[in-house]
């Protein structure tokens, strides 16, 4: 990293910090706004917001961060109040800034937008503050000049806003500062020291010493002091993440070197060597422990902007609500820390969006009007457990038993026979929501799906607690680390296999009879029969292509984990399960990031590799998942976008005889939409799908009446696919199945129809019939 | 002037290859290679280089050369790496570091298949034979294509048991 790059990222984490603290402070100064001592945080971030920005050359953020500064040193002077408006207008500030930060942070420019209307409202808000308080002039900056003579040390605003002033004069050369420039002259030398300091000052953890480390704007006396009081600021300082992950890598490999020494002296018994290896083994210990503890962040950092969406969001919907925090010392790996991040937020969203009623609604519940969210973090048993709990509605069963059928999750004819907890295990699906309509928030339909997801993929799982009108809990538990994992050892083949023991949820071993008691056929499918109970049952060796299916009376003995991914459990049969192991994940690479079975590999004591089995990727790869894709689409068709799409093709079926190919990767996803929902409009035919306006075409030739009534009403399959950036609908007959794109495609003189959706581009025998393959226009 | 470059020489299935011997990461003799099932049949296993993982490309069956038969089976390890990927090129023997002038140097031929052509920067006219010289990052990136692809892939999965060695 260059010596530029390196102050520029700097920068940027210092703006960012400096950004969340203002959040912080703004949310609670409009909770009590006569707290004035608040404000003098805020002013003194964006001074130092504005003095790096003019240092680094980045105009518009100075100008931004100078209109905004202007409109808070009359707060901080009291000719302005802190009103919702204002409120309001300071938080638009912080997005604005933080969007120009992040551009910033991903092009090292400062981005094309002027923000002029802001800084307009700043400016104006500013000019009537002027214009109230009969003895400021209209511009700051004529005020200032007598702050210096006024020997005013211990007023301690009009103090502050002189030392800073001073300050950013100090380090800017732009014009940004010009007013600043005049002001600074009696002290220009001395506040560069602060300036120099700040970047080697960490962000305390602790809310209560923030005040301390902002104050590396001031140059005063009573301001350094304050500074170098706090004893955390000088134990604290900041690491490149590289540098801890290479440090994290060595320990791994020390661990493993060390598990490999006690390994061979163990067969040596040599008792000299007995003392030193017993004392290695402790240290490699303590500071694997030690090297761990590093990574851990609290919480608290992944929750700082909680109380601002909780605010943001509550005043878009016109609730109420208030946020409470606890538990936020509970520590987790940077990385794990890091992927829950946007999973959170979305809960937290979600809560306020569905589950926080109205203030009305409220009331004639009995609850009072304010709703609470609480959101809390502990650690058990090697797991960290975040839950998130609202005193709101709760799941309204009834509702997502009537959208899940809608939207298809649920047959039609099974609608009374879904069991609570699968109504609620619906939510999580792709394409529910229960919001009616699509808002900015939420209602979207891609959601609890994709924070499923994501928590599964870092081994975690996700679980739902609902009671109607009393509230929502969710609770996810996430391991501490992603590095260091225990994990089961078994063999397949001549390999061996880790399996994270988060995932295991019993392992069995059947000997003579048991084995034909225990396990069965389904049809054709393999079930394990666990206490009244059928598990799908897929052997690893197989699936994995390392031996053809024996069957279960070849085995004398079947050794059998039952697994689980979330809420979804199976049986996995492996040729011998090994013993448990504390392994080192390495992760696999780019070359083999498209072999979802595998989560990464791990080397063992021997030196040897065992690849580490993806719970997830190994149930999908092995068609145990099938369930849940039927429950979603009544056909066999993967909803999931794979990557690699590019050579398979979905098949279905129009005109009652014609088949017909469509790639794949086109393809956004498939639905059944009831035909009374088909609206007409000049275009044709279209339907309200997640709030938008989705256009329909047809292939067939008679075309269909879709404008039948409603007493008539019939689902009718349409895949939705992507052209560029718009989403169509293709009315089909029937969807088959995917199936690979053959090479010997027979190309087909292409027909062209001009308003067609779709061009002919060749043809082949795919499932035994001539199919079409088309190219969606 | 002469320019002389270092080349890092090796022999795969007849052929005289070669690589600027400041893309070479390092050369390691035969390793145990572990397996990894489901992957692109380019993809020979993983190895251990000194505590980390290395994915260990098949290198005759990506150039397409004919895979020898199992009994001469010991392969060279020749490690390269770009920014994000580092991986082992399993070679059937490793030459010498050789120094070569840079005027013996020629393009590939416009005759060459597109495929190979961006492989290679082009070819030394060594007195005994040619020594073709890749251009690594391009090898590298078209490696990790091949083996991500997912078509290749599910033909080695319908037939899983043609490629087990």
């Amino acid at each position: 990293m260059s010596h530029d790059q390196e102050i520029l990222q700097e920068f940027v984490v210092e703006c960012r910090e400096g950004l969340d603290r203002i959040d912080a402070v703004l949310v609670a100064l409009e909770a009590a706004p006569e707290d004035k001592s608040r404000l003098d945080v805020v002013f003194r971030i964006l001074h130092t917001i504005k003095g790096n920005a003019g240092f680094l050359e980045f105009p518009k953020l100075g100008a931004i961060a100078h209109a905004g500064e202007s409109l808070l040193s009359k707060l901080v002077n009291g000719s302005l109040n802190v009103n919702p408006q204002v409120a309001d207008l300071l938080l638009r500030l912080v997005d604005v800034i933080r969007n120009i930060v992040a551009e910033v942070d991903a092009s090292g420019t400062e981005g094309d937008l002027t923000n002029e209307d802001l800084i307009r409202e700043l400016t104006d808000w500013t000019t009537k503050a002027s214009k109230e308080t009969p003895s400021d002039q209209l511009k700051p900056s004529i005020v200032k000049p007598k702050v210096p003579d006024s020997t005013s040390t211990q007023q301690e605003p009009v103090r502050t806003y002189d030392a800073d002033v001073s300050k950013g004069a100090a380090d800017t050369k732009t014009q940004v500062l010009d007013k600043s420039e005049i002001l600074a002259q009696p002290v220009t030398a001395e506040p560069k020291i602060g300036q120099l300091e700040s970047p080697s000052f960490v962000e305390p953890p602790r809310p209560a010493t923030n005040t301390a480390s902002l104050s590396d704007a001031g140059s005063g006396a009573s301001l350094s002091s304050r500074v170098f009081s706090e004893p955390e600021q000088s134990t604290v300082i900041r690491v490149q993440i590289d540098h801890l992950d290479d440090l994290m890598n060595l320990v791994g490999e020390l661990v493993l070197t060390r598990n490999r020494i006690v390994q061979i002296t163990a067969s040596r018994q040599d008792d000299e060597l007995t003392e030193p290896i017993q004392r290695l083994n402790r240290l490699t210990a303590a500071l694997q422990d030690g090297v761990m503890r590093t990574r851990m962040q609290p919480v608290r950092n992944a929750w700082k902007k909680y109380p601002r969406i909780v605010r943001d969001l509550a005043k878009q919907c016109g609730k109420q609500c208030e946020i409470e925090l606890q538990g936020g010392d509970t520590e987790l790996d940077k990385s794990m820390l890091e992927a829950i991040a946007d999973p959170l937020v979305h809960l937290v969203r979600n809560s306020i969006d569905h589950g926080i009623e109205k203030p009305y609604l409220r009331r004639i519940k009995g609850k009072p009007e304010t709703g609470r969210l609480l959101v809390r973090a502990f650690q058990e048993s090697g797991q960290v457990h975040i839950e998130i709990s609202d005193d709101g509605a709760g799941l309204d069963l009834e509702r997502i038993r009537k959208k899940a059928v809608e939207v298809g999750i649920i047959p039609r004819e099974k609608e009374l026979l879904a069991t609570e907890s699968e109504l609620r295990n619906s939510i999580f699906l792709p394409g529910f929501t229960t919001a009616d309509k699509v808002t900015s928030l939420s209602g979207r339909g891609v959601g609890m799906d994709v924070v499923k997801t994501s928590i599964e993929q870092i081994g975690g799982t996700i679980e739902l607690h609902s009671q109607k009108d009393l509230g929502t809990t969710i609770r996810l538990t996430v391991p501490l680390t992603l590095a260091i994992v225990p994990a089961v050892m078994v063999a397949c083949g001549s390999q061996r296999f880790a399996i994270p023991q988060i995932n295991v949820v019993e392992m069995l071993r059947l000997e003579g009879e048991e084995r034909y008691l225990a396990c069965d056929l389904f049809y054709d499918t393999p079930v394990l029969k666990l206490r009244g109970e059928l598990l799908p049952m897929a052997d690893l060796g197989e699936k994995l292509h390392i031996h053809s299916s024996s069957g279960i009376s070849i085995r004398e003995k079947l050794e059998i984990l039952v697994l689980k991914s979330g809420t979804r459990r199976f049986a996995l049969l492996v040729d011998a399960i090994g013993d448990a192991q504390e392994i080192v994940v390495k992760p696999l690479g780019d070359l083999l990031a498209s072999q979802t079975e595998y989560s990464g590999a791990a080397l063992m004591g021997d030196g040897s590799i065992a690849l580490i089995l993806d719970v997830l990727g190994i149930a999908r790869s092995a068609g145990l998942l099938e369930s849940e894709k039927t429950l979603f689409h009544d056909s066999s068709v993967a909803p999931v976008l794979d990557p690699g799409l590019e050579q398979q093709v979905l098949i279905c079926e129009v005109d009652g005889t014609r088949q017909i190919a469509i790639p794949l990767a086109d393809v956004v996803c498939l639905e059944k939409i009831s035909s009374a929902k088909i609206e007409k409009s000049l275009t044709g035919e279209v339907v309200q799908y997640r709030g938008e306006i989705l256009p329909l075409h047809q292939l067939s030739q008679n075309r269909l009446e879709v404008s039948t009534p409603a007493s008539d009403e019939q689902f009718l399959s349409v895949v939705i696919y992507r052209v560029a950036e718009t989403w169509m609908g293709l009315l089909v007959d029937r969807i088959i199945d995917v199936a690979q794109r053959p090479t010997d495609l027979r190309s087909a003189e292409a027909i062209v129809q001009p308003n067609g959706p779709a061009t002919v581009v060749g043809t082949a025998v795919v499932l035994g019939r001539v199919t079409d393959f088309l190219h969606l226009n | 002037m002469a320019q002389l470059e270092k080349i890092c020489t090796f022999h795969l299935d007849g052929l005289y290859l070669g690589i600027d011997v400041n893309e070479v990461h390092e050369v390691l003799p035969t390793q145990t290679l572990t397996p990894v099932p489901l992957a692109h049949p380019i993809v020979a296993g993983l190895i251990n280089m000194r505590g980390q993982i290395v994915v260990a490309i098949d290198f005759r069956r990506f150039l397409r050369r004919q895979a020898p038969s199992v009994d001469q089976r010991q392969p060279i390890n020749v490690i390269v790496r770009n920014g994000t990927n580092c991986m082992s090129l399993l070679v059937d023997d490793i030459g010498d570091v050789i120094e070569v002038d840079s005027r013996l140097f020629t393009k590939p031929p416009d005759t060459t298949a597109t495929e190979t052509r961006s492989l290679f920067r082009g070819a030394y006219q060594l007195p005994s034979q040619l020594l073709l010289v890749f251009d690594t990052l391009r090898a590298i990136e078209a490696i990790v294509s091949q083996a991500t692809s997912r078509m290749l892939q599910s033909g080695h999965e319908s037939n899983p048991h043609s490629d087990r060695r």
